[in-house]
């Protein structure tokens, strides 16, 4: 009988995913647009909101596409020098302050509240921005977010709001369902919920300073505590963002600012990061767009265009003007502030909750 | 319908693509069902193409993938499902899918690839990160589980 079980699992899962061939991987990468790569801690974060779903900027008439071009991500098989070197994630929140805590070696505050703010640009535009409060106490953490996509590629903004909570190794969820209003949504999945993690102020700077090497901008009064604020000169030193799961490597700190109080305590904390890509336009011929990678020339169907960037669950593709490659500058902002460190939250069980079983 | 005109890929990688996608599909069909899993796969993969230089440099590439696969795959609150109605000339059990999709997720990559497979618990490990014991564990939980699921009596 267990071999009938193993073949009926095999049989099973063989016959409901047909292989990967690499001409699939090569479309797929390549309609994977500038924007594609953010948003990638979102997993990690369990309920983030619902992504903006992929749209061309072309409507799917060949003649259309003559005067569009639609920005794609550069990529090739064909020994390519140049590729993305990775990028900020649009909401680094929590994957950034765990990777301060992780990176850096930097001790995790056991309570507290963090406030983050974040915003996200490409080639100066910008791609989103918002904000979340994290509150943690122990095991148990609330992060209030929200999120604002402005409009682009013909799609209006939209902001958003939702909640993730763990509470005693329960996870739980404020955020439209299918009902499309926000309700408490209780995860019994007992595995892989969204973590999050806070670096201790009170230790960071005593961790950071040395390889950051802090120079003082100035002083400022924040919450009425004057604060002394520091400004890192050597960011290159500072550990690398390549090891972490849900931050794309070769990622760079470009800046590190801190604010300290009299006690070396940190109060804020504001980072910049960088990333350029390289993007190319689509040009269409005949019914047809040309997808210009280096090295590597594609004409595909626009509605197979259209088909992968609507699966590819990714943010819109962005019109651009330009007829060949130019690099782009993906540049996010994230402050962090400091609250109530020490100091015990209480973080319950939202009253009434809808259990579902997500997906780990 | 599509055109190419290209050189050929590089060899390590397609060689990569021969040795990992199918481990990767099968634990990432296993645990987030036929459409997800297939998307989330190609995404991974995707993925090492864009990060070959990179990635070729890696003791376990596939490990490496497959925690790409899982960090980037959206959440999504709903059931696991295995839908094999459109199936012609199924050779399982009808209940299998359903039971199957009653597992917890690691079950469901370690009973799919040990039990269906034939991978060993040391393979399964490297993939998910996992130590080979757990491996086990979560493997022979998840057989009994299917197996009363499927009403099977006898002794493992």
């Amino acid at each position: 009988m267990n071999s009938e079980i193993s073949d009926g699992l095999k049989d099973l899962i063989e016959g409901g995913a047909t292989p990967i061939t690499l001409a699939e991987l090569e479309l797929r990468a390549a309609a994977r647009p500038a924007s594609a790569q953010r948003h990638r801690s979102d997993a990690r974060l369990g309920a983030r909101l619902p992504r903006r779903p992929a749209r061309l900027a072309v409507t799917g008439a060949a003649s259309a596409a003559l005067a569009a071009a639609v920005a794609l991500t550069a990529t090739s098989l064909t020994g390519s020098t140049v590729t993305p070197s990775a990028g900020p994630a649009a909401i680094l929140t929590a994957a950034m302050v765990r990777h301060l805590a992780s990176e850096s070696r930097l001790a995790l505050a056991s309570a507290g509240r963090a406030e983050v703010t974040y915003r996200d640009t490409q080639a100066g535009v910008v791609q989103d921005y918002g904000s979340d409060d994290i509150t943690f106490s122990g095991e148990n953490w609330n992060d209030a977010f929200s999120q604002t996509l402005p409009a682009a590629a013909g799609q209006p903004a939209e902001t958003e709001f939702a909640i993730n909570r763990i509470v005693n190794g329960q996870a739980y969820y404020y955020i439209k369902g299918q009902t499309n209003k926000l309700e408490w949504y209780h995860d019994t999945n007992p595995s892989n919920h969204p973590q999050v993690s806070v670096p201790d102020p009170r230790t960071a700077l005593a961790v950071l300073k040395p390889s950051a090497r802090f120079e003082v901008v100035g002083y400022q009064t924040i919450g009425g505590i004057r604060l002394e604020e520091l400004r890192a000169t050597a960011v290159s030193q500072l550990p690398s963002l390549g090891n972490m799961p849900d931050i794309q490597p070769g990622e760079q700190i470009t800046s590190l600012e801190v604010w300290v109080d009299r006690h070396g305590v940190v109060h804020r904390m504001s980072l910049g990061l960088q990333q350029t890509m390289i993007v190319y336009p689509l040009r269409g011929i005949a019914g047809k767009v040309r997808i210009l990678s280096r090295g590597r020339v594609r004409a595909i169907t626009l509605q197979k265009i259209e088909e992968l960037l609507k699966n590819s669950r990714r943010h819109p593709a962005q019109s651009v003007g330009a007829s060949s490659g130019r690099r782009e500058v993906q540049v996010t902002q994230l402050t962090v502030s400091f609250l109530d460190i020490g100091q015990r939250e209480l973080i319950t069980v939202p009253a009434h909750s809808i259990p579902v079983y997500a997906l780990g | 319908m599509q055109q190419t005109i290209d050189a050929p890929p590089r060899p390590a990688f397609e060689a990569f693509v021969r040795d990992v996608e199918p481990k990767l599909r099968r634990a990432l069909v296993a645990a987030y069902g036929f459409e997800d899993g297939r998307d989330a796969t190609a995404e991974a993969l995707a993925y090492a193409w864009e990060h070959w230089e990179r990635l070729s440099h890696m003791a376990n590439a596939a490990g490496y993938v497959f925690r790409v696969a899982q960090s980037r795959r959206p959440r999504a609150l709903r059931h696991v499902a295995f839908d094999s109605t459109a199936r012609t000339e199924p050779r399982f059990e009808p209940g299998l899918p359903a039971a199957l999709a009653t597992l917890t997720l690691h079950q469901r990559i370690a009973v799919v690839l040990v039990h269906g497979y034939g991978y060993t618990l040391r393979e399964v490990a490297a993939l998910t990160g996992l130590r080979p014991t757990t491996v086990h564990t979560h493997a022979r939980r998840g057989l009994a589980r299917l197996r009363n699921a499927l009403g099977v009596s006898d002794e493992l």
